[in-house]
């Protein structure tokens, strides 16, 4: 098996069905696991941006973090979980109405940085929403600090290392 | 020693993994006419390893094992070593079943080249406090050899594999011919001059492991270069920096032109000819098609692993050997034994804050056993090695969300203090009480019976545990380290991945299979040079051992072949 016939092959698995047709509205890539309904991905993808704002800065990916997010539900997240993660998108989005009396998308920055911060103790937040919640922000943060840009740039990552300095200097 | 029609060979080789390449590369090496025979399918050096230069960033899950692979394959899917960019050279526990009758993590690698594609690469070697350990605590029976019987086929592998160590000039573990070190690092070096400072007899030293550092003309001749430090080996390693079957041995036995290799080849059985007394070949199904071939030579080498060894015995049934070849005394695929991992500990070192290390390194330090060596000294018998490891990472500053947190991830954090680990080897006890056997009743998809694991920890593995806590808490105190944390991971045997024994070694045929050179006791023209011949298991790690076994075994076979012995 080629280099390149590995990434094909892994990348099938990852999405694997991603082009089957499915019973529900959403467009663009479909992951079979995670039934989307209409407007769910762009929403996951408005709090991926709220969480971690990628603007101004050079970090590209291979895949949108959205991508990312769906293609960890779809492929290494268990039935339950993915359920409840779906059912935390619409609890989340009526924790955020009662909370702010409006959606997510219409609150200023502030106003979802706040809501971020304190949505661990919120009433109004259902168990599956904080759920909801936390697997975006954990992912959303793991897809990030994981870009070539990331380990290489920040963290000085290097694949072909050839040495082993063991004291140098901080 | 001219046998070389499709169907007969002057040797058969069952195995295409580290013991098993080995023999091989020993026959072909002196104009053997030799057959491998793997059950797996090829893997080829660099052409068959699809992810080893992929980035992190490349794999869709981030090294994540899909969900449906982990539930279907929970087995597998506990070795530290089953992640996606190395998921195809494990056997996954849908494909070939076994029966647990307690609980045993059996860890597979079925293809060319075995596990030495995936080993950590440690290699120590024995020392006389090992091979005389059966006799002087009274368990299993005596070794058959000594350290002088092994000590020049420990060089001659030591020399062929490349391995980069310290001569430390220990009794206990002996030194080899070793290429230069990977640096310890500062906190190691500390901790190493604090064991030294606070003990007699206790050392920390660098693991010595089949890592090429040095440039050396056999080197080139196989095609390798040096280690690069991605510590990605698992992979498979495009440069050849690290010992497998599939850089080294296998291309090297192929270019002799002497070598035969079928992969997707099980062996069922061994064919015993009654009037000749001796093995004639070997029964092979194919992988795919199940077809049955008989293959014929005057040696065979079992090096199948460990379990697996020790199944095809018990499966090669003849009136002679009703209950398996060479099992007259009902002994075979008893006294099987492993490494106890169980025991990590963990700290703090507050020290060396100024410090940090820079790229990467296949190794550790490594701590000898140090536990009655020269006497018995404890409650339990034997004692444990143990890996050490100090390393300091940058902690990322996680803090807040949105653009302050974009930045502060971006400030890339600060270096957190210098983490220390350790884990222990511990020798456990061979006892008839672990064995494995043919289960009546099922069989697996070439009809060969599934075997059944009933191995088990027992009181000593328990109070070597806690004596490892304690141990090792004392040394990390007496260090200055803080935060000391023991965990007992409670895994079940087998995900050491260092099983062995079952067709063990000895003196006497009433209480052993092979003698000493290997060689199955009533039958002489097979040898078992994987961990199966092993009548104890020591501490260190042991695929050099069976290397140097094998060796060894090898050249002795040909010998006796020369003198008309086994053919």
């Amino acid at each position: 098996m080629t280099r390149r016939e590995a990434v094909r092959n892994i990348l099938l698995l990852s999405t694997s069905a991603a082009f089957l047709p499915a019973c529900n509205f959403e467009e663009g890539p479909v992951y079979a696991n995670v039934p989307l309904e209409r407007g769910q991905r762009t929403f996951i993808e408005l709090v991926t941006n709220a969480i971690l704002p990628r603007e101004g800065t050079e970090v590209m990916t291979l895949e949108s973090t959205t991508d990312f997010i769906l293609t960890m539900l779809n492929d290494c997240t268990s039935p339950e979980d993915i359920q409840k993660y779906l059912l935390g998108i619409k609890e989340f989005q009526q924790g955020v109405k009662s909370m702010y009396d409006t959606a997510f998308k219409r609150l200023d920055a502030e106003q979802q940085v706040d809501l971020f911060t304190t949505l661990g103790g919120a009433e109004s937040m259902t168990e599956a929403a904080k759920h909801f919640f936390n697997k975006t922000n954990g992912l959303t943060r793991w897809h990030f600090t994981g870009s070539e840009y990331f380990m290489k740039e920040v963290q000085e990552f290097e694949f072909v290392p050839g040495r082993y300095i063991g004291c140098r200097a901080v | 020693m001219s046998n070389n029609t499709d169907h007969h060979f002057d040797a058969i080789v069952v195995g295409g993994g580290m013991s098993g390449s080995f023999a091989a590369k020993e026959f072909c090496d002196k104009g053997l006419k030799t057959l491998v025979l793997e059950r797996g399918p090829n893997v080829e050096h660099i052409k068959d390893y699809p992810t080893t230069s992929m980035q992190p960033w490349e794999f869709p899950h981030r090294g994540q094992i899909p969900y449906e692979v982990k539930k279907n394959n929970p087995v597998i899917s506990r070795c530290y070593a089953f992640k996606e960019d190395a998921m195809h050279f494990f056997v996954k526990d849908t494909d070939h079943p076994y029966v647990q009758d307690k609980p045993f993590d059996w860890i597979r690698g079925y293809q060319v080249g075995g596990r030495s594609l995936m080993w950590a690469r440690q290699v120590q070697r024995w020392s006389d406090y090992d091979f005389e350990g059966p006799v002087r605590d009274g368990f299993a029976v005596d070794w058959p050899i000594r350290y002088k019987d092994l000590e020049k086929w420990y060089t001659y592998v030591e020399q062929f594999v490349g391995v980069s160590g310290n001569k430390d000039g220990l009794d206990s573990l002996p030194d080899g011919d070793f290429l230069k070190a990977f640096d310890l690092n500062c906190v190691e070096e500390y901790f190493q001059q604090s064991v030294k400072d606070n003990y007699k007899d206790r050392h920390v030293i660098y693991g010595r492991c089949a890592h090429l550092t040095e440039n050396k003309p056999i080197f080139q001749e196989q095609g390798r270069v040096l280690c690069q430090s991605r510590t990605v080996c698992q992979r498979g390693c495009p440069y050849g920096g690290y010992f497998s079957a599939n850089a080294v041995t296998i291309p090297w036995a192929m270019r002799t032109g002497n070598m035969t290799l079928r992969a997707d080849s099980v062996v069922y059985s061994i064919i015993f000819d009654e009037k000749a007394n001796k093995a004639t070949g070997v029964r092979v199904v194919d992988a795919h098609t199940k077809e049955t071939t008989e293959y014929f030579a005057d040696v065979i080498f079992l090096n199948a692993g460990t379990f697996n060894t020790n199944l095809l015995l018990l499966n090669s049934k003849s009136e002679r050997f009703p209950d398996g070849l060479g099992n007259d005394n009902g002994l075979l695929a008893k006294y099987l034994a492993f490494h106890n991992y169980r025991g990590k500990i963990n700290a703090v070192h507050p020290e060396h804050t100024n410090k940090r290390t820079e790229g990467k390194r296949p190794t550790s330090a490594y701590i000898p056993r140090f536990r009655n060596v020269y006497r018995q000294e404890t409650d339990f018998l034997r004692g444990y090695a143990s890996g050490f490891g100090a390393g300091r990472y940058r902690n990322l500053n996680h803090n807040g969300f949105g653009n302050e947190l974009t930045q502060n991830l971006l400030s890339g954090g600060e270096f957190g203090p210098w983490r220390v680990n350790s884990h222990m080897m511990g020798e456990t006890i061979p006892k008839e009480s672990n064995y494995v056997a043919l289960d009546p009743e099922q069989t697996d998809e070439w009809g060969i019976p599934l075997l059944k694991v009933n191995i088990d920890y027992d009181d000593n593995d328990e109070k070597m545990l806690q004596d490892f806590f304690e141990q090792l808490t004392d040394m990390y105190k007496k260090a200055g380290f803080v935060d000391i944390k023991t965990r007992d991971t409670k895994q079940a045997p087998g995900l050491d991945i260092h099983e062995m024994g079952g067709v063990r070694m000895g003196h006497d045929p009433k209480t052993s299979l092979l003698n000493k050179w290997n060689q199955l006791h009533n039958c002489k023209n097979v040898f078992v040079t994987d961990g199966a011949c092993m009548t104890s298991v020591s501490t260190q790690n042991p695929s050099l051992t069976f290397c140097a076994l094998t060796a060894r075994a090898a050249n002795y076979a040909m010998e006796q072949m020369k003198k008309g012995e086994l053919i």
